[in-house]
């Protein structure tokens, strides 16, 4: 047996997907979503045996944690985490610091040496910035100045950014000029964790692995496209947070963008991180820019208002913890788009996302046109609704069809029905959560489900007129009963095209 | 055919939350078992709890007919055991039973799922905000009103219903005066199906029958109705007769079921010459009676018409409310009249 190379024992036992091994940093350890998101999504990779033995995790924030303490917030995020959790949290390091000081910095290379040393890490990067958005820059800027963005020979060196990518296209190309002054673009993984779930990934599988949909999936067929994003949570306690951001930069602007751009791109030649992307762009690129005079017709921003969601009574947007009662930020945003190319022309895409709606849910909905003509009485065709495709990205994920269907008995009614595919039925095995999927590709290196800097600018070219309509008041605050699906308006909007909403 | 509850979980005190979760949770274990089934959303408001009890026993056996999700609402007080309205914020008073149940009916096993909930306070006034996150997607909404037209405070979960589904009879039982008003109102909202109107549907068409051929009918609009049997389903069958018939509404007479055992009877008396309709008993006594064969006597045929029942036991009167969804213009004119002229 040779004693270099891929063990031959090992030849079948591994994941199928293996992190090489890597120090994965994050700043912002002590925080929400690293306890919620990212060290649960480790456990499950570990327990999942997809990562290296030679892997480490090293916090860094400006809380006052030692070692033992963050190893026990990581125990504490994930309780049954099992052997493999338990013996991987008993190697995690932490450095505690300001952002923006060199002195963290410097800790920082020193811990990550002796993690090389110890780990086997092999100077292996991957950054993660948990932060809030104001520190992306000033991590980055201190990781370039301190010779830390770019890897040493054999190794790579990778930064990951949450959303929001900037407030305003302007600040969306200020941060990118301060990513790339330390960072190429091939090291810069902006995360949107809507592309890690197994349903948003399955448009693609949808579209391009079966002959019956892409032929119809174009401006012949598909009367229109809805996008709906409803959350029953209200702001919880992120009101602050929220006060600066509302529905459209939070989730209009990166993940219904990126969901938009699935539904709607061209054939890539290849299912990889480039094929994916441009088509992405050039989907993107296609949908019109609303002139600013326009958007009081075409968008609707609403604000919720006290009312009742799952049984429960909630408090008006304006009476939520940190948020100014006065407010106008917006909780709900609906909008008509118009895409220009020749695939979708004339196609309207309607999309509409809001907090303290009925319930939580995300779904790509194409319905088709009608027949041209029917064949039957009217008043027994009267239930027949138009063909639908629906992706339900969460929760009970899966895709359903309607169509019409006779109705048992001697007369020819027919009514909608729907053909039904559930993840949960057709696969026994659990799907891996967005983040267990996301890390893993940063680990490994695959950018397909990462957002490129190009499809940033192109989301905000869309979203910018809209900020300055709301920004000038050119469109009116519209308020909705918190548990109700939006405001009036909304419905309004669609109605005067002749179409509406699903109920989802 | 076999029947039988494949899982269940009940709580006195919990929330939608616990029980969307606590569904997913059964509906995965269940779906590794059987295949399950969809084809409606069923909601039922029921009024109080002893009437949930018998509306889930009046709705298990519908899943292997029309499965789907079923879901008993009981709102039983508008404020909280002290009185209170609540707070914003404040988890509901909510007790929660969810079965999954399955039958081979079909030669296959399939399953479906029957949820009840029991709210107390103010959530009552709003059990929109508990039916909406049950709802299966893509599925039409049948809403039972199993207490009466006016059992829903709330006009919301009316809205969110394809079609509504009311026992006028039972509706009526409760003494209130203004049913025909009520349903009038609930029918200009959404397609209504009354159970009282489908179960008369064989007499009706017993009726019917006697006034074929053409020469039959010489005269009708002059005869004197006399319609005795619970009292809805009498005054619906009447109703009908003045708007299809155009009998003078002053000929009409109604009277109870004179041995109170829900027969439904209509003596139609023309130009001297009277007819029978003896529909048997349109509505049981109780949930799940069952009615025996009618008959109709001619006055110009010597053969008695057997009037082909069936259609009286709830259950299959939902049915028959869940297979033909939509308006039905004739119950919506025999409503009007029963709503102006009675």
């Amino acid at each position: 047996m040779s004693d270099t190379g891929p063990n031959p024992l090992a030849l079948g036992l591994e994941a199928e997907r293996k992190a090489p091994p890597a120090a994965l940093v994050v700043f912002g350890a002590s925080g929400d979503l690293t306890s919620r998101k990212l060290l649960p999504a480790l456990a499950a990779l570990a327990r999942r045996r997809q990562l290296s033995d030679a892997f480490a995790v090293v916090g860094v924030a400006r809380s006052p944690l030692s070692d033992e303490d963050f190893r026990k917030v990581a125990a504490d995020a994930v309780p049954d985490g099992g052997p493999e959790w338990d013996d991987l949290v008993s190697g995690f390091r932490f450095v505690q610091g300001e952002y923006g000081h060199p002195d963290t910095f410097d800790a920082l290379q020193t811990t990550l040496a002796e993690v090389d040393e110890a780990r086997g890490t092999a100077g292996n990067r991957v950054f993660y910035l948990a932060t809030v958005p104001d520190q992306f820059s000033v991590v980055a800027g201190a990781l370039g100045r301190h010779g830390m963005s770019r890897p040493g020979p054999g190794s790579f060196c990778r930064i990951v950014v949450e959303k929001p990518f900037g407030r305003d296209p302007e600040s969306a190309r200020e941060l990118d000029g301060a990513m790339h002054e330390a960072f190429d673009e091939d090291q810069i993984y902006r995360i949107d964790h809507y592309l890690g779930k197994e349903t948003v990934q399955n448009v693609l599988a949808l579209r391009f692995a079966n002959a019956i949909f892409e032929p119809v999936w174009n401006r012949r067929y598909v009367d229109h496209v809805q996008i709906t994003v409803a959350e029953s949570l209200g702001v919880e306690h992120r009101g602050g947070f929220y006060e600066t951001a509302g529905a459209l930069r939070d989730i209009v602007q990166n993940h219904m963008m990126q969901v938009l751009g699935l539904t709607l791109l061209e054939p890539p030649a290849t299912v990889d991180a480039q094929g994916i992307r441009d088509e992405k762009v050039k989907a993107l690129r296609a949908v019109e820019i609303m002139p600013v005079d326009e958007v009081a017709t075409s968008v609707v921003r609403g604000q919720y208002d006290s009312g009742w969601v799952e049984g429960v009574e909630v408090p008006g947007y304006r009476h939520e913890e940190g948020v100014a009662p006065d407010s106008r930020t917006d909780t709900f945003v609906a909008m008509a788009l118009s895409v220009d190319n020749w695939r979708w022309a004339g196609v309207p895409v309607f999309l509409r996302t809001g907090k303290r709606l009925p319930k939580r849910v995300t779904e790509v909905a194409m319905t088709f046109h009608r027949v041209p003509h029917l064949p039957f009485a009217s008043k027994l065709a009267r239930d027949l609704e138009p063909n639908s495709l629906v992706v339900r990205v969460q929760p009970d994920e899966g895709v359903t069809m309607s169509f019409g269907s006779k109705v048992p008995g001697s007369q020819f009614r027919v009514r909608s029905v729907s053909m039904d595919f559930s993840y949960g039925a057709a696969f026994l095995e659990e799907s891996p959560e967005a983040y267990e999927r996301l890390l893993l590709d940063s680990m490994i290196g695959d950018p397909t489900l990462f957002i490129r800097t190009d499809e940033v600018e192109q989301s905000w070219r869309i979203v910018a007129p809209i900020q300055e309509a709301w920004a000038q008041d050119l469109a009116p605050l519209t308020r909705y009963s918190a548990g109700s699906w939006g405001p009036r308006e909304a419905d309004r909007l669609i109605e005067s095209t002749g179409r509406r909403w699903r109920r989802p | 055919m076999t029947e039988g509850l494949i899982g269940s979980w009940s709580s006195e005190d919990s929330s939608l939350p616990e029980v969307l979760g606590r569904l997913e949770r059964l509906r995965r274990e269940a779906d590794r078992t059987a295949s399950r089934a969809a084809v409606v959303n069923l909601v039922v408001v029921a009024a109080v709890d002893a009437a949930a009890d018998r509306v889930v026993a009046s709705v298990a056996g519908l899943g292997a007919h029309h499965p789907g999700r079923i879901v008993v609402l009981v709102p039983e007080s508008p404020a909280g055991p002290d009185g209170s309205t609540g707070t914003a914020g404040a988890a509901p008073e909510l007790a929660a039973r969810i079965e999954l149940r399955e039958s081979d009916a079909t030669g296959r096993r399939l399953w479906w799922e029957v949820v009840l909930l029991r709210a107390r306070g103010p959530v009552c006034g709003h059990l929109e905000s508990l039916m909406q996150p049950l709802l299966l997607h893509d599925l039409p909404v049948a809403l039972w009103l199993a207490g009466g037209a006016s059992t829903v405070d709330s006009p919301a979960v009316v809205a969110g219903a394809h079609h509504v589904i009311v026992s006028g009879e039972r509706a009526a039982a409760t003494g209130r005066s203004s049913v025909a008003d009520d349903l009038a109102a609930l029918a200009a909202r959404r397609p209504l199906a009354d159970l009282a109107w489908l179960a008369i549907e064989p007499a009706r068409r017993a009726v019917a029958r006697l006034f074929d051929p053409p020469e039959r009918r010489a005269g009708l609009s002059g005869a004197s109705v006399a319609v005795t049997g619970p009292p809805w389903s009498s005054r619906l069958l009447a109703a009908w007769l003045v708007e299809r018939a155009g009998i003078d509404p002053r000929l009409v007479t109604l009277g109870a079921d004179p041995e109170g055992a829900g027969r439904l009877r209509a003596e139609i008396d023309l130009e001297g010459r009277a007819a029978v309709v003896d529909a048997g008993a349109v509505w049981p006594a109780g949930a799940g009676g069952s009615a025996g064969p009618g008959a109709a006597r001619a006055w110009l045929g010597p053969a008695t018409v057997v009037v082909p029942h069936g259609g009286s036991d709830t259950p299959t009167l939902l049915a028959a409310a869940l297979t033909h969804p939509g308006r039905d213009p004739r119950y919506e004119a025999a409503l009007a009249v029963a709503a102006g002229m009675f």
